[in-house]
């Protein structure tokens, strides 16, 4: 049974190349808009075994969303790889407090996004 | 002299600013003006010199003063030349900063607004190019996984396909030969029934003989009835009859003889046929066979031709999905635009509501303050090469993964 990840971004754009990057590679694939949108699609959903999120979005931020889902009782195992515009030590800091597991800055290479994925999936 | 040459000057001097009021020239203007005039019209009196001087200081200084009224007679001139009569100026420098700050945010408004036409319709071309790139790819994969899947088993097929079809053909070929074969056996039998009217024919001869010899011994035996006398009379009868059945035998035995030959000839002319049929067949069936096996090699080429085709279209077909794949990771520029656009909006706000603030203060915004409130919201390297002031940084490259 395929392996479902879910892609938190603003860009729709943005989200139907990685969406096309996973399917791909045979992986299903849930879309958010941004953090709220994102928290719904896990309550939805069966079971994410990954997720993929931006940082800079609207209403709620890929910095937050992560602090969200690391304190949910049922998703806070699922490893998150944060993709991004932001290169920022800074920031990648925010996101590894947050519990991001990987910091990818756009723009990205399939082939990058697949490694980091198989190597984060859960099982 | 003096006073009467001031007086005159004054004269002239006054009837010129009156001149050139009447041309429009504000009166400030008018009066700098008449003053350089006074002084050059000192100019032809005694102290020539240190009036020319002091007149020069003093028009420059009367200019200088009258310079701001100057360039605000040229803008109401150009005005009133354009036809533009409504324009007014403000009364106060309270105004004047009021109405300054307004057409600010007016063009601020106008960018942010030209911005975001922008950020939208390259939002909606992306994302129209993206699906239409996207169709392209789901029509591709249908086109590329037809010939994979048939190059997979091509050559076996092929040559399966291949395989039916001559043994096919060449069982039709067999069927000629079992036709020629029974020919044979059954020319095979004709040649032993010829052989066997060979025999009928010396049988027929040996009847032939055996009547000639009966004929002379009926001679012999009526010679023999002739001499005995009256009473052999009897037995010449007998060689008389004799005689007559042997030259029947003979002429019986002389047409069995002709019926022979006339069979044997008709035998010997059908296995000559036979022979000429077995003959053409046997070339037929060769020509057959080559020309089957010419047909099966033409369509072994033309199937391995197509095949061969098939796997090109799909090897290109590959590399243009690949390609196609590419150029949809390539339209990630979208977003960086997207967000880079999105803090020159921010920015310009930001900078409007500083200015705003700064403006009737008569202060302008600190330098670092001011880079830092332009700066704000920088996502990418490229902006960040900007504040830094590096010039035309390249745009991100694909970076590596960092691992926590």
């Amino acid at each position: 049974m395929a392996k479902t990840i879910l892609i938190v971004d603003d860009s729709s754009s943005l989200r139907t190349v990685v969406k096309m990057a996973l399917v791909r590679a045979g992986y299903d694939v849930i879309e958010a808009g941004d953090g709220k949108e994102g928290l719904k699609a896990l309550e939805a959903a069966a079971k994410v075994h990954l997720i993929v999120s931006d940082v800079n979005m609207p209403n709620m931020d890929g910095i937050t969303f992560v602090t969200q889902v690391k304190q949910h009782p049922r998703h806070k195992f699922v490893p998150v790889i944060m993709l991004t515009t932001e290169g920022q030590d800074a920031k990648k800091q925010e996101g590894r407090a947050a519990g991001a597991k990987a910091w990818m800055v756009k723009p990205f290479n399939p082939p990058q996004l697949l490694d980091a994925v198989s190597k984060l999936i859960l099982p | 002299m003096d006073k009467y040459l001031s007086l005159g000057a004054m004269q002239a001097t006054s009837d010129a600013g009156a001149a050139i009021a009447d041309a429009g020239i504000p009166p400030g203007v008018a009066r700098g003006g008449a003053m350089l005039a006074l002084w050059m019209a000192a100019a032809g009196a005694v102290w020539f010199d240190q009036a020319l001087l002091a007149g020069g200081c003093w028009g420059g200084l009367a200019l200088a003063a009258a310079y701001p009224q100057l360039r605000e007679w040229q803008r109401r001139r150009r005005n009133r030349l354009a036809g533009n009569h409504s324009a007014s100026l403000p009364a106060t420098p309270a105004e004047a900063t009021a109405a300054l700050l307004q057409r600010l945010d007016e063009a601020a408004s106008t960018w942010t607004t030209h911005l975001g036409t922008a950020q939208t319709q390259m939002r909606d071309a992306t994302e129209q190019l993206l699906q239409g790139f996207g169709e392209i790819l789901d029509q591709l994969n249908t086109i590329v996984a037809a010939p994979e899947q048939a190059a997979a088993g091509s050559v076996d097929a092929r040559s399966a396909v291949l395989e039916q079809c001559e043994t096919q053909l060449r069982g039709l070929i067999e069927n000629f030969h079992g036709f020629v074969r029974s020919r044979e056996e059954m020319m095979g039998s004709v040649r032993s029934l010829s052989g066997a009217s060979s025999g009928l024919r010396d049988m027929a001869e040996d009847v032939a003989k055996l009547a000639r010899q009966t004929n002379l011994l009926s001679i012999n035996a009526a010679i023999e009835a002739a001499r005995a006398g009256p009473s052999g009379r009897g037995f010449a009868v007998v060689a008389t009859e004799v005689r007559r059945l042997s030259t029947e035998s003979g002429e019986t035995g002389r047409r069995i003889g002709e019926r022979v030959s006339e069979f044997g000839e008709h035998m010997q002319s059908a296995l000559t046929q036979a022979a000429e049929h077995t003959e053409r067949d046997a070339r037929v069936i060769h020509q057959s066979e080559q020309t089957i096996h010419r047909v099966v090699g033409h369509v072994d080429e033309a199937v391995t031709e197509l095949n061969r085709r098939a796997t090109e279209l799909g090897e290109r077909g590959q590399i243009v999905k690949v390609q196609v794949e590419q150029l949809m990771v390539a339209f990630q520029f979208q977003d960086r635009v997207h967000q880079i656009v999105d803090q020159v909006n921010n920015s310009i706000h930001s900078a409007v509501a500083c200015l705003q603030q700064a403006l009737p203060t008569g202060r302008s915004p600190q330098a670092d303050e001011w880079l830092a409130l332009l700066s704000a919201g920088y996502t990418t390297n490229e902006q960040r090469a900007v504040g830094s002031k590096v010039a035309n940084a390249p745009a991100q490259a694909a970076a590596e993964t960092t691992f926590f």
